[in-house]
């Protein structure tokens, strides 16, 4: 066997020292009629050359956020990842560590992580964080989960439209077998949430107001809009004519939020969100296809008992001298089985780890900086394309660093025609929002240059001042000439 | 530890003592003694209905978090909050200060099921910890 590093001899002596004379004496309690009786059909082996070769034709086939001008984004961005974040966490003492569950040998890994906290809480203007989720979508999974435990009393979670439809349907199937009922808060008009219907929802039906124990925002949302966190908050407060029942089961407030962008807008903690989640890519993480990334969890002290996942706690040994360890831990499955409030036991250490060296290397300012660049670019890039003729803006809300536009023509079309033009154009939203096939969500980070949106807009005007492109191919494929 | 005989002991390591229709809920020194070092309690509030066998809280210490199981059905009227600063209270003193709940009975005969303070530790040596 080529990927097997012992020898004939090392085989013979294993074998011989527990008195088996042979590799198939050790598969001899496997029934015949189980047993598969002919070689695996797997291509015969080749040298590492080849390998190579041919491993290198398949990446280059792939595209890249960062090959061509690119404002595709919806969660997953092109940002700039300073050299230093990957020299540092491929180092062994960080990249091959295991779960710190021994503290007198894992210090390094808990002060790393117990500094993600710390940065992760202070972003999102909330007293505690934990060791990460695995990303986004189940960190808000875990939120909703945490939020019927601490409320105890309602079934119903209102998520905003403007939440992202794939945290969403991970939510969905969470929920499949649960008594957990979601509804939804229609987007507005304006592409952010009508506090007035949000009200309306929460005084509706079920069972009173105090069947509602959470709330769900993303911010900015899905369309690119920044939703307005005090008004949301006072819909909240003001629910059921704030009487004093209705104060004591006010639903939570759940906020899904952009890392980078905390760096610019208010932070969830100062609309009193009860608990703010997101997706940690945006910091140190490639795009990857996907992932892996993390999720980042944050609440209130109040809480922390009902948090699901680890949490690093600051503490002094039996010297007086300060260390980190795992702490709460009696909350989590491995001790408490089926009455933990959730079964995660785990954290994205090696990804979270990236997130606090990014936060770390480019610090308070050099965040902002990042949040202050994309936002400009957005701002700059929208200016730009609706001056095309044909291209209305979808939303006049407030945005970050995304934007909706629709389009003369379906988007998917438009997009299948500007990657012919060697631009990787937004998304189409009709992949999400079956009705809004003309609507496209157009992206940009620190990474987008005038250039790019030059060539944007050059390539709008021509596919947009042409005929109808060639036949329908699949959506979202890659820019093949 | 003798462990007061005036008091009736449940399978699940809590005790009552009963004053006409109050009945005041602890736990015991073995339970104590087990959980060792105890860093948190969640009591439930004042007016809060308890059914027999059910949890009516939570007691955590560094090793476990344990549910507290109610002796008798009734209703919260009392809750001892000195046990939030003073954790160290059930440890040192038990059946004395360490007590948690006092539960008004809605049905008295329920303690008819529960264990003297001779059964209580048949029950410890059967089970031979």
């Amino acid at each position: 066997m080529p990927y097997v590093p012992h020898t004939a001899e090392d085989v013979r002596e294993m074998l011989a020292s527990i008195g088996a004379s042979s590799l198939e004496d050790l598969f001899r309690s496997v029934p015949g009629d189980v047993r598969l009786g002919e070689p695996l059909r797997v291509p015969p082996a080749r040298t590492e050359s080849e390998i190579v070769a041919w491993m290198g034709g398949l990446a280059a086939r792939n595209r890249r956020v960062d090959d061509r001008p690119s404002f595709l984004g919806a969660g997953v961005y092109n940002r700039f990842i300073p050299s230093a974040v990957d020299s540092l966490s491929s180092r062994g003492e960080f990249n091959t560590a295991y779960t710190p569950y021994q503290p007198e040998v894992s210090q390094g890994t808990l002060q790393a992580i117990f500094e993600y906290q710390s940065m992760i809480a202070r972003l999102a203007g909330m007293e505690i964080a934990n060791a990460s989720m695995y990303e986004g979508a189940t960190a808000l999974v875990e939120a909703i989960l945490m939020a019927y435990t601490v409320h105890g009393a309602g079934s119903r979670v209102l998520i905003a439209e403007g939440v992202h439809p794939e945290y969403r349907r991970v939510a969905e199937t969470y929920f499949r077998h649960h008594p957990i009922r979601i509804e939804t808060i229609p987007l507005g008009v304006g592409g952010v949430i009508d506090p007035g219907a949000l009200q309306e929802r929460l005084n509706a039906a079920g069972d009173g107001p105090a069947d509602v124990f959470a709330v769900v925002i993303q911010n900015p949302n899905f369309f690119g809009c920044i939703e307005d966190g005090p008004a949301v908050e006072a819909a909240l407060k003001g629910a059921a004519g704030g009487s004093e029942d209705a104060a004591a089961h006010r639903p939570l407030l759940i906020a899904a939020v952009d890392p980078i962008s905390l760096a610019l807008l208010a932070p969830p903690g100062s609309y009193g969100a009860d608990i703010a989640v997101g997706d940690g890519q945006s910091l140190g993480n490639e795009p990857s296809f996907g992932g892996p990334t993390f999720g980042f969890f944050a609440t209130r002290m109040a809480h922390v008992r009902k948090v699901p996942g680890r949490i690093v706690g600051e503490t002094k040994d039996r010297e007086g001298r300060r260390g980190y360890v795992l702490t709460f831990q009696t909350r989590e499955q491995h001790i408490r089985r089926e009455r933990a409030t959730s079964n995660i036991c785990t954290n994205q250490g090696l990804c979270c780890l990236r997130g606090a060296m990014y936060m770390t290397l480019l610090g308070e300012r050099g965040v902002r900086q990042v949040a202050e660049r994309s936002c400009r670019a957005a701002h700059f890039a929208r200016r730009r394309v609706l001056e095309v003729p044909g291209i209305k803006a979808a939303f006049d809300a407030p945005f970050f660093q995304e934007f909706v536009v629709t389009l003369p023509r379906p988007a998917a079309e438009v997009y299948r025609a500007l990657a012919q033009k060697g631009i990787q154009g937004g998304l189409p939203l009709d992949r999400y929002f079956p009705r809004r096939t003309h609507e496209m969500l157009l992206s940009t980070t620190e990474m987008t240059r005038l250039g790019d949106v030059d060539a944007l807009v050059a390539a709008l005007r021509e596919v947009l001042g042409t005929q109808k492109s060639a036949p329908l191919a699949p959506v979202l494929e890659g820019g093949r000439r | 530890m003798t462990r007061p005989t005036d008091l009736k002991y449940t399978p699940t390591h809590e005790w009552l003592r009963v004053e006409g229709k109050v009945a005041t809920v602890g736990i015991t020194d073995f339970a104590v003694e087990q959980l060792s070092d105890l860093v948190f309690i969640d009591l439930p509030k004042v007016g809060a209905e308890v059914t027999k066998d059910s949890r009516f809280g939570e007691i955590e210490s560094t090793k476990t978090v344990s549910d507290l199981i109610a002796p008798v059905s009734g209703r919260i009227v009392a809750v001892n909050t000195d046990l939030i600063e003073h954790l160290d209270l059930v440890s040192q003193t038990p059946f004395a200060k360490g007590w948690m709940v006092k539960i008004e009975m809605s049905k008295p005969a329920e303690t008819g099921n529960l264990l003297s303070a001779a059964d209580y530790q048949k029950q410890l040596d059967a089970e031979d910890h």
